[in-house]
């Protein structure tokens, strides 16, 4: 189910990585205004994760750990679930071309974690589009 | 029935097609008329003995059904002397005409009004015009040929009896007779000239046929047959013209003749196109093509260029023949011409072409020495500039031949090596190829060999070769063999620079993924302790016990990372390696691994004494690391298990598998040079790399080291 204005958002983090991915669950369950629903690794666990509880936003890292594998789950998940708002982090620098829709994606600096939540919460459609990845300067990494 | 009377004036008097006169252009020394000084005699004494008024020579047509005027005497200037010498008499009318028919002597006593032959209005009209009356005329005969008829006449009635047909008989058969031996003396002459003129052509075609033989160069040969055939037959002017090549047209290369220098010069630059003037339809139609007066002829088109050349040169009569190549092709002509218009007989045109023919050959025989020459002088220049060494060996296997690059590649001078045995120049340490490829080459079935080996140079240095012999085979025994030497020396430096250069690329994408990883662990790291640390801070008033626990995570993730950094640290300085050997950097490299990713990573070592030397200790850490990364990319595995096996006297061997989704080893999508960069690294220690997968089996990549290399690399040196 998906909550009302007055209820928590809830919130599936899905990243690869095992540290990030607990770091990010324990932040949500901590904060106000956000219930966290699931914390997946990969896109087969997206995937059933949302189809047995939907949500009001997946935060997803989208190298999985292919930025190409994040963009294709993206895709299902606007087909499937199109009222779901989709926060990105660390987004690698040809996602632009990767996906064709920008406005509904919402891209965060995991560089401060009150931007984080803030952005979470944020149930305007356009949320708060930051940002530029404090490291994505010659940080983008090469998927080739 | 009408008498077939006309007058030989119009247009046959000359002679044309008489057997007693050639053509005019081929004897312009004999007279174009016939011989009649005998028949002027005849005429001459006949009436001077008979007191005749007048004495008249016809001789026969050549056809037999004609006479023709010959000579007269006694008849003064008149018009009907005229007319009497151009009359065409039909045999067996008029008292000429009948005697003849008849064989017999005839006498008339009144010739206009003798009724025993059959008359004629233009000869009554010349008998009554001079006046004749009496008349004997005695055939002139050789045997059963006719040749003519002698008649004597006289203005007065009867005035000639049998004494005098007796007389003018005998003189008619005097005049035969002479007529006869000139005639005969004269086609002696002829035919004894006509035999000189073809022991001359003969002579001169076998003359120029054994300059063929012998000249390289065809200017002279080819001039000489314009010269000849301007002499053999007895033309004005020659030339020879060439089909220059690619185009079609014809320019004249050779002139022979009475043109001036300016007119030669002039028709030097003339072009004259395929089918277009004579020399263009001899060259176009392939045969002998000929015109009695080439600028009346409708048959040979002419520009205006033709027409000038025509009038320059006064061309009258010509004939062309074509200068056919080897392959029917047709590559010039041969033309001679007449300032006068006249026929050009079959046996001149045979000439013609057979002199043709002749040049044809000197054309094509000089084509083909050019040829020759060229492909000899192409040969032996890449002979000399080759850099391979051709050579050949006797049945000693001793050279009998080698090239200049033998110099070149050895350093040894060329005399030193010819007649000594082929394997001198083998290297000490390479001899044993070269010596079982000679022991195959030189019996049955002779196969031709192929193998490389280190030559000696001067100073005793090996030098890579690779050597091609064919073996020189006569009447199935083994007379020696030839081939080529070629230097590798540059092949095998590019060979090294190659898997060096495979070498640095490897190199390069390890130092590249090293970074990517430090940032993705460090910076991951670094994101997971700010989100933690944000988390305490948010449950230090609401929840103390909380914090205090997430605390004990952030101190974790800590650890965490700095292990993760000694790891990386520890990748980037593989000297480490020598240090703490293979299996243990495995283990290490996969512990980090296993933390990063979660993936299980399971190292194990079935080997006793898993040392190696350096370099194929770092070579197998690299490919593992290599394939390692891969299958944390690309293969959606669980497991991976690297394996190290063997022992140091069978080798080692390290295999990498997963179990993940596998893929086909045939398909590397471009861009992906993770496989030929461990192909790389397992080259540069003599070891072979293989990989196996399909689809949904996982991947195997697996090296094999070899036991000469696992020894002390002071062993290697030597080899």
């Amino acid at each position: 189910m998906v909550t009302g204005p007055s209820e928590p958002v809830r919130v599936l983090v899905v990243d690869a990585d095992r540290r990030v991915r607990q770091s990010l669950a324990g932040l949500i369950r901590v904060s106000d205004g956000l219930t966290l629903t699931g914390a997946v690794g990969d896109p087969v666990g997206a995937m059933v994760a949302l189809e047995g509880d939907p949500v009001d936003v997946v935060l997803i890292d989208p190298r999985l750990p292919e930025a190409e594998v994040g963009v294709a789950l993206l895709g299902e998940i606007r087909a499937r679930w199109p009222r779901t708002r989709i926060v990105a982090l660390a987004v690698v620098e040809h996602l632009g071309t990767l996906w064709d829709e920008p406005e509904r994606l919402v891209v965060v600096s995991p560089a401060s974690p009150e931007l984080l939540v803030e952005t979470l919460r944020d149930r305007s459609p356009n949320g708060s589009r930051s940002t530029v990845h404090p490291w994505q300067d010659g940080g983008a990494r090469p998927t080739g | 029935m009408p008498l077939a009377l006309s007058f030989g004036a119009m247009g046959t008097a000359s002679g044309e097609g008489a057997s007693w006169g050639p053509g005019p252009h081929r004897t312009p020394d004999v007279p174009a008329t016939r011989d009649t000084d005998p028949v002027q005699h005849a005429a001459d004494e006949a009436a001077r003995l008979l007191h005749a008024d007048g004495a008249i020579v016809y001789l026969m047509d050549p056809g037999g059904e004609t006479l023709r005027w010959a000579a007269d005497a006694g008849i003064s200037n008149s018009p009907e002397r005229a007319w009497m010498r151009s009359m065409v008499v039909p045999l067996g009318v008029g008292m000429f005409g009948s005697a003849l028919a008849d064989r017999s002597v005839r006498i008339t006593d009144d010739y206009p009004n003798d009724t025993t032959f059959q008359h004629a209005w233009m000869t009554d009209q010349v008998v009554k015009g001079t006046g004749i009356r009496s008349m004997v005329v005695a055939p002139m005969l050789d045997g059963e040929r006719r040749l003519g008829a002698l008649g004597v006449y006289s203005t007065r009635l009867a005035a000639m009896g049998e004494p005098e047909a007796t007389l003018v008989r005998a003189l008619a058969d005097h005049a035969a007779a002479t007529l006869v031996a000139a005639t005969l003396l004269r086609e002696l002459t002829r035919s004894r000239e006509e035999l000189a003129r073809r022991a001359d052509q003969e002579r001169t075609l076998r003359e120029i046929t054994g300059r063929l033989a012998v000249l390289r160069e065809p200017t002279e040969v080819l001039q000489r047959i314009v010269d000849d055939a301007l002499r053999l037959l007895r033309a004005d002017d020659a030339h020879l013209t060439l089909l220059v090549e690619g185009t079609d047209y014809l320019v004249p290369a050779f002139l022979a003749g009475g043109t001036d220098e300016a007119t030669r010069d002039w028709l030097a630059s003339m072009r004259f196109p395929l089918g277009g003037g004579i020399n263009g339809l001899a060259a176009s139609e392939r045969r002998v093509y000929w015109t009695a007066d080439y600028l009346a002829d409708e048959r040979i088109p002419q520009t205006d260029e033709d027409r000038e050349v025509a009038k320059r040169m006064g061309l009258g009569a010509m004939a062309a023949a074509p200068l056919r190549g080897p392959q029917d092709d047709v590559i010039g002509t041969l033309a001679i011409s007449y300032r006068e218009p006249g026929d050009v007989p079959a046996d001149d045109q045979e000439l013609l072409q057979g002199l043709a023919d002749v040049a044809s050959i000197a054309v094509a025989n000089s084509r083909l020495w050019q040829d020759l020459r060229s492909s000899e002088q192409r040969y032996h220049y890449l002979l000399r500039h080759s850099p391979d060494v051709a050579w050949q060996v006797d049945r000693q296997g001793r050279f009998t031949f080698l090239s200049d690059a033998i110099v070149r590649l050895s350093g040894r001078p060329m005399d030193s090596l010819m007649g000594e045995h082929i394997t001198t120049v083998v290297h000490a340490d390479s001899r044993s190829a070269p010596e079982d490829s000679y022991r195959r080459i030189s019996a049955p079935p002779f196969p031709e060999q192929t193998y490389r080996f280190f030559l000696s140079d001067a100073a005793g240095r090996p030098v890579p070769v690779e050597m091609r012999a064919v073996a020189d085979i006569e009447d199935g025994e083994y007379r020696g063999a030839h081939g080529i030497i070629r230097d590798l020396r540059e092949q095998v430096r590019l060979e090294d620079d190659l898997r060096r250069g495979a070498a640095d690329l490897a190199s390069a994408r390890e130092r590249a993924r090293l970074a990517q990883e430090l940032h993705d662990s460090v910076t991951q790291a670094l994101f997971s302790m700010t989100l933690t640390t944000r988390s305490v801070e948010l449950l230090m008033d609401r929840d103390p016990a909380a914090a205090r626990q997430m605390l004990g995570e952030l101190r974790e993730l800590e650890r965490e990372a700095l292990a993760e950094m000694r790891a990386l640290i520890f990748e980037l300085r593989p000297a480490n390696l020598e240090q703490d050997g293979l299996v243990q950097a495995l283990r290490t490299h996969a512990a980090g691994i296993q933390g990063r990713v979660g993936l299980s990573v399971r190292v194990d070592c079935a080997v006793a004494d898993d040392r190696a030397p350096n370099d194929v200790e770092t070579a197998l850490y690299r490919i593992a690391q290599e394939a390692l990364h891969n299958v944390v990319k690309h293969a959606e595995a669980r497991n991976v298990a690297i394996t190290l096996s063997g022992s140091r006297d069978e080798g080692f061997r390290l295999a990498i598998q997963d179990d993940g989704k596998g893929f086909d080893p045939s398909v590397i999508p471009a861009g992906h040079v993770g496989i030929a960069g461990m192909r790389a690294r397992a080259s540069e220690i003599g070891s072979s790399l293989m990989v196996s997968s399909g689809s949904g089996h996982g991947s195997k990549v697996e090296v094999v080291v070899p036991p000469q290399r696992l020894l002390p690399s002071e062993a290697l040196t030597q080899g």
